[in-house]
C-alpha cells in the first residue's frame, strides 16, 4: 500500500477520536468548570444550609435555593402530569385506530410543533393563559392571582413537550410489529384491548426514555416558563402562586450581579445543580430502561 | 383429559340479530365459505372462492406462492378489518351465521379461531402471561383457575416439562420451536372451536416441525383445522382435505387422497405433480 | 358488554385527547400568525430599529434577522465540524456497539440533556477566560455547544443504519477506513443535511444560550467581536416594553421566527422522504 494512503487514513482515524474525545472531555470540563466557579459559595456556607433553606436574601448573604428547587420540580411534575396522559392516548389513536392518511396529515404538523421555539410558546402563553388564569380561572379557587403562576407554568411546559412526546411516540408504535397486534386480535381482544395489554406494553422501554427526555426538556427550560411563572422566590403553595425555577433564577440575574462574587458563585451553583440532577437523572434512568428491556423482552 | 372451563358467553353475535342461514353447505361445516372475493385497492386478490371446511379435521391451503392463500386465511377471521384499501364480499358463515354479516362481535368472533403465523408471535410478557392472556381478557381473575388453564394448556401442546419451572421469565428467551408451541397454547386457552395456521411451521426446523404437526393430529379430534402451508410434502403428511389455490382462484377441493392421488383439474395435476409453483 | 363499553369510553378518550391537543396547538399558530401579520411590513424585516430598542418607536427587527442568520450559519459550521467525525468516529472506528461506542452514545445522550441555560453560563465563562466580550462570537460557540450533541445524535441514529455488508464490500477492494468513510458519508448525504437542518433549528429558536453570550445591538454586527441581536431575545426583550410600537416588533419577530421553523421542518420531511426513495 502506498504510503500517503496509509498516513491519510491514520491521521482521519486518530484526528476522528479525538474530537470523540474532546465531546468526552467537554462534559467533563463543564463539570469541573461550574464546581470550581461554585467553591466560592460553598466555602463560606454549608450545602446542607444552601440546599435546605428557603431564605434567598443575596445581599445579606443569605442563599437558601430549597425554593428554586422546589418550583423546578413542582413545574416539572405538573407539565408532565398534564402533558403525559393525553398524548399517549392522542398517539395510541393515531397508531391504532386512525387510517394512514390521517396519520400522514398530524405527522408534519406535530414535527413542527415541536420545533417551534419555546419563546414563541411563552409569548402565547402571555398573551392568552396568564389573562385567562387570572381573571377566569383564579377568582374561583382563590381570592386573587396575577396570572403569573405555577399553573401557567406548567401548561406552557405541558403543551411545549406534547409535540415532542407525540414525535416519539409516533416512531415508537409504529416500530411495533403486526404480528404482535393481529396475536392479541386473534385471541378475542379488542382494539384498546390489544393497544393497552400489547402495545404499550411492548413499547415501555420507548415510552420510558421518552418520558426521560421530555423531563429533562422541562426540567431546564429557561424562556418559555420564564415569561410565565412570575419569578417570586417562595417555595411553591399554591397552583396560583408565581414560583422561580432554578434556570429563570440563573437568567434573569446573570451578568447583572457581577459585583457581589458571592451571587455570581451562587448562581453557578444552581447551573452545577441543574448539571448534577440531570446526569443523575441519565443514570438512573439508564439502568431503569435496561433493566426493563430485559424483563419485557 | 380433565375438562377445566371457565364460563362464558360462546355467541358470536350481538343482541339479537342473527344472519340469514346460507347457502347449501356439507353437514357439521366448521366453516362453510361461498363466493369470497377480496380486492385490495380494487385490485382482486381472491376470486369467488368457495369450499367447505369439514369439521374435526385438516383441511390444508396448497398453490403456488402469491396465489392468496396467507389472504384467504386471513378473512377468515376478519383480519383485514384494519388494512385499508380492502374490500371483502361474499359470505363465510360459522355455525350458520355469516361472519361479515352487520352487528358481529369481531372479537368474540376471532376467539373462536385461534391463529398460528409464520412466525412465532410471543406479546411481551411472560410466558405465564401469554397463555392467561386469552382468559383473562374474558374475565378469568382467579390465580388459582389461570393457573390451571396455564397448565393444561401447556400440558396439551407438550411445554409443561420443558417450561414449568420458568414460567414468569420473559417468553422471548424460549427456542423458535418453543415459542410456536407456546403461540398454539396461547390459542387453545380460549378455546377455540377452530385453528388457523399460516405457514405455521416455516420458521422451524425439522424436528420442530415435526412436534408442531404431531401436536395438530392430536387436536383434530377436538377442532378443526385450516392450514396454509408452503410445503406439498406437509400436506401429503396430515391433511384430510385439500384446497388448491391459483392465481386467486380456487381450482379444486376435496379429500387429500382424491386430491393428491387422483385430482380432477389439470393445473392442480401439474402442481400436485410439481411441474408447477 | 363491558368490555366493549370500555372500548368505547377510551376510543372517546382518545378522541377528546387529538381534538384537544390540535385545537390548543392550532390557537398558539393562530395567535402567533394573527398578531405578528398585523404588524409585519416590508420596513419591519428591513429596517433597523430606532431610538433605543426598549422605548424607541421607529424602525424594524433588521439586526436580529440579520444576527440570528449569521450566528446559525457560524455556529452551525463550527459544530458539524466535530458532529461529523464524532457521530462517523462511533459507528465506523468504534467497534460496532462495543462498549466505547456505547458509552459514547450514553454521554451523547446526557449532554443532548443539558439544559441550554448551562450552556450559556458555560459559555459565558468559557468567553471571560479566552477575554471575548458578549459578541457574535461568544454567542457562535455558545451555541455551537448546544447543538453539538443534536447534530451527533441526528448522524448517529442514520449511520447505524448503514449496513456492515456495505462498509466490508468497500474494505474487501482493498480501501483504507479512510476511503470506506467517503464512500460512508456519500450515503448519509440526505441524513446529515436533516441533521443539519434540525439542528439549526434547534440553535436559532433557543434564547437562554444567546442571553449573556451574544449581548444585544441596534446595529448589524460587522466583526466577530461585535454584539449581536438575534431573534428570541428580540421577541424576549420587546415583549416586554409598555412601547406598543416595540412590543409590535415582538409579534413580528415571533412570526418571522416560526415561519423559518416551518421551513425547516419541511425541509427535513421532503428530505427523509426523497432519500426514501
Amino acid at each position: 500500500m502506498k504510503l500517503s494512503r496509509r498516513i491519510k487514513d491514520l491521521t482521519a482515524t486518530r484526528l476522528m477520536m479525538l474530537t470523540t474525545m474532546s465531546a468526552f472531555a467537554l462534559m467533563i470540563i463543564i463539570g469541573v468548570v461550574l464546581a470550581v466557579k461554585s467553591e466560592q459559595i460553598l466555602s463560606g456556607h454549608s450545602l446542607w444550609s444552601l440546599l435546605g433553606s428557603s431564605v434567598w436574601k443575596p445581599m445579606k448573604g443569605e442563599f437558601g435555593f430549597l425554593a428554586f428547587i422546589a418550583g423546578t420540580l413542582a413545574v416539572t411534575a405538573l407539565a408532565i402530569v398534564l402533558a403525559l396522559p393525553p398524548a399517549l392516548m392522542a398517539s395510541i389513536w393515531l397508531s391504532e385506530y386512525a387510517n394512514s392518511r390521517i396519520r400522514s396529515l398530524f405527522a408534519p404538523v406535530i414535527d413542527l410543533l415541536a420545533g417551534i421555539p419555546p419563546v414563541v410558546y411563552g409569548v402565547w402563553g402571555t398573551l392568552t393563559l396568564v389573562p385567562l388564569i387570572s381573571e377566569t380561572l383564579a377568582p374561583c379557587f382563590v381570592d386573587f392571582s396575577t396570572g403569573y403562576s405555577l399553573l401557567a407554568g406548567g401548561i406552557v411546559l405541558a403543551i411545549m413537550v406534547i409535540p415532542l412526546m407525540m414525535g416519539l411516540f409516533g416512531e415508537l408504535f409504529a416500530s411495533i410489529p403486526r404480528d404482535l397486534r393481529e396475536a392479541s386480535l386473534a385471541l378475542g381482544a379488542t382494539r384498546w384491548e390489544t393497544a393497552r395489554r400489547v402495545v404499550v406494553r411492548k413499547a415501555l422501554p420507548g415510552i420510558v426514555a421518552t418520558v426521560v427526555l421530555a423531563i429533562s426538556r422541562a426540567f431546564g427550560e429557561t424562556i418559555a416558563v420564564m415569561m410565565v411563572c412570575g419569578n417570586v422566590a417562595d417555595m411553591p403553595g399554591s397552583l396560583f402562586n408565581p414560583v422561580y425555577p432554578l434556570p429563570a433564577l440563573i437568567a434573569n440575574n446573570y451578568g447583572e450581579m457581577m459585583s457581589l462574587p458571592d451571587y455570581e458563585s451562587a448562581l453557578m451553583l444552581a447551573a452545577l445543580i441543574l448539571f448534577v440532577i440531570i446526569i443523575a437523572f441519565n443514570v438512573i434512568s439508564h439502568a431503569i430502561l435496561h433493566r426493563l428491556k430485559q424483563r419485557i423482552a | 383429559m380433565e375438562n377445566i372451563l371457565f364460563e362464558m358467553n360462546t355467541s358470536v353475535f350481538v343482541d339479537n340479530y342473527k344472519a340469514t342461514a346460507p347457502v347449501s353447505c356439507i353437514e357439521n361445516a366448521a366453516l362453510c365459505i361461498r363466493g369470497l372475493n377480496v380486492a385490495i385497492q380494487g385490485k382482486p386478490i381472491l376470486k369467488d372462492v368457495s369450499f367447505d371446511v369439514p369439521p374435526k379435521s385438516i383441511t390444508c391451503i396448497i398453490g403456488p406462492s402469491g396465489c392468496g392463500k396467507t389472504t384467504l386465511l386471513r378473512s377468515l377471521n376478519r383480519m383485514h378489518d384494519y388494512t385499508a384499501g380492502m374490500k371483502v364480499t361474499g359470505q363465510v358463515t360459522i355455525d350458520g351465521n355469516d361472519i361479515y354479516a352487520p352487528g358481529v362481535d369481531v372479537a368474540a368472533l376471532r376467539r373462536r379461531m385461534g391463529l398460528l403465523a409464520q412466525r412465532p408471535t410471543v406479546l411481551p410478557m411472560s410466558v405465564f402471561g401469554n397463555v392467561a392472556y386469552g382468559p383473562k381478557l374474558y374475565g378469568v381473575k382467579r390465580g388459582e383457575l389461570l393457573r390451571a388453564i396455564v397448565e393444561r394448556n401447556l400440558k396439551a401442546v407438550g411445554l409443561w416439562e420443558e417450561v414449568h419451572d420458568r414460567l414468569h421469565s420473559p417468553a422471548g428467551i424460549l427456542s423458535v420451536g418453543q415459542q410456536q408451541r407456546l403461540c398454539l397454547a396461547r390459542a387453545l386457552a380460549v378455546q377455540p372451536a377452530i385453528i388457523l395456521g399460516d405457514e405455521a411451521t416455516s420458521a422451524l426446523d425439522p424436528l420442530a416441525t415435526r412436534t408442531i404437526e404431531e401436536l395438530l393430529l392430536r387436536l383434530k379430534q377436538q377442532l378443526s383445522i385450516v392450514l396454509v402451508t408452503h410445503t406439498l410434502r406437509q400436506a401429503r403428511r396430515i391433511a384430510d382435505h385439500v384446497v388448491f389455490m391459483y392465481m386467486g382462484e380456487m381450482v379444486e377441493s376435496g379429500s387429500a387422497q382424491q386430491v393428491f392421488s387422483n385430482p380432477v383439474h389439470d393445473l392442480t395435476r401439474e402442481f400436485v405433480g410439481g411441474s408447477i409453483g | 358488554m363491558n368490555r366493549r363499553f370500555t372500548e368505547f369510553i377510551m376510543k372517546g378518550l382518545m378522541l377528546l385527547s387529538v381534538a384537544t391537543i390540535m385545537m390548543v396547538l392550532l390557537y398558539i399558530l393562530y395567535i402567533v400568525a394573527s398578531k405578528g401579520l398585523r404588524s409585519l411590513s416590508w420596513e419591519m424585516v428591513t429596517s433597523l430599529p430606532t431610538g433605543g430598542y426598549y422605548l424607541g418607536k421607529e424602525g424594524g427587527i433588521a439586526n436580529a434577522i440579520a444576527g440570528s442568520l449569521m450566528m446559525i450559519v457560524a455556529a452551525t459550521a463550527l459544530s458539524l465540524i466535530i458532529s461529523l467525525p464524532t457521530a462517523l468516529c462511533i459507528n465506523f472506528v468504534m467497534r460496532r456497539n462495543g462498549r466505547l461506542a456505547r458509552s459514547s452514545r450514553f454521554m451523547f445522550d446526557v449532554l443532548f440533556g443539558i439544559p441550554s441555560i448551562v450552556y450559556g453560563a458555560f459559555g459565558f465563562l468559557l468567553m471571560m477566560w479566552l477575554g471575548v466580550q458578549a459578541s457574535l462570537l461568544g454567542g457562535t460557540i455558545a451555541v455551537a455547544l448546544l447543538i453539538m450533541p443534536i447534530m451527533v445524535r441526528a448522524i448517529d441514529e442514520v449511520a447505524v443504519l448503514v449496513p456492515s455488508d456495505l462498509t466490508e464490500a468497500v474494505f474487501s477492494l482493498g480501501a483504507t477506513r479512510y476511503e470506506m468513510l467517503k464512500v460512508v458519508v456519500r450515503q448519509l448525504r440526505p441524513g446529515i443535511v436533516s441533521a443539519t437542518l434540525l439542528a439549526v433549528g434547534r440553535g436559532i429558536g433557543d434564547a437562554a444560550t444567546v442571553l449573556f453570550t451574544a449581548g444585544y445591538t441596534d446595529s448589524i454586527p460587522v466583526t466577530p467581536n461585535d454584539p449581536a441581536a438575534t431573534l428570541p431575545l428580540a421577541i424576549f426583550f420587546q415583549l416586554s416594553s409598555p412601547v406598543e410600537e416595540v412590543q409590535n416588533r415582538a409579534y413580528a419577530a415571533a412570526l418571522i421566527l416560526t415561519a423559518m421553523i416551518l421551513v425547516i421542518s419541511f425541509g427535513v420531511r421532503a428530505l427523509v422522504k426523497y432519500s426514501r426513495k
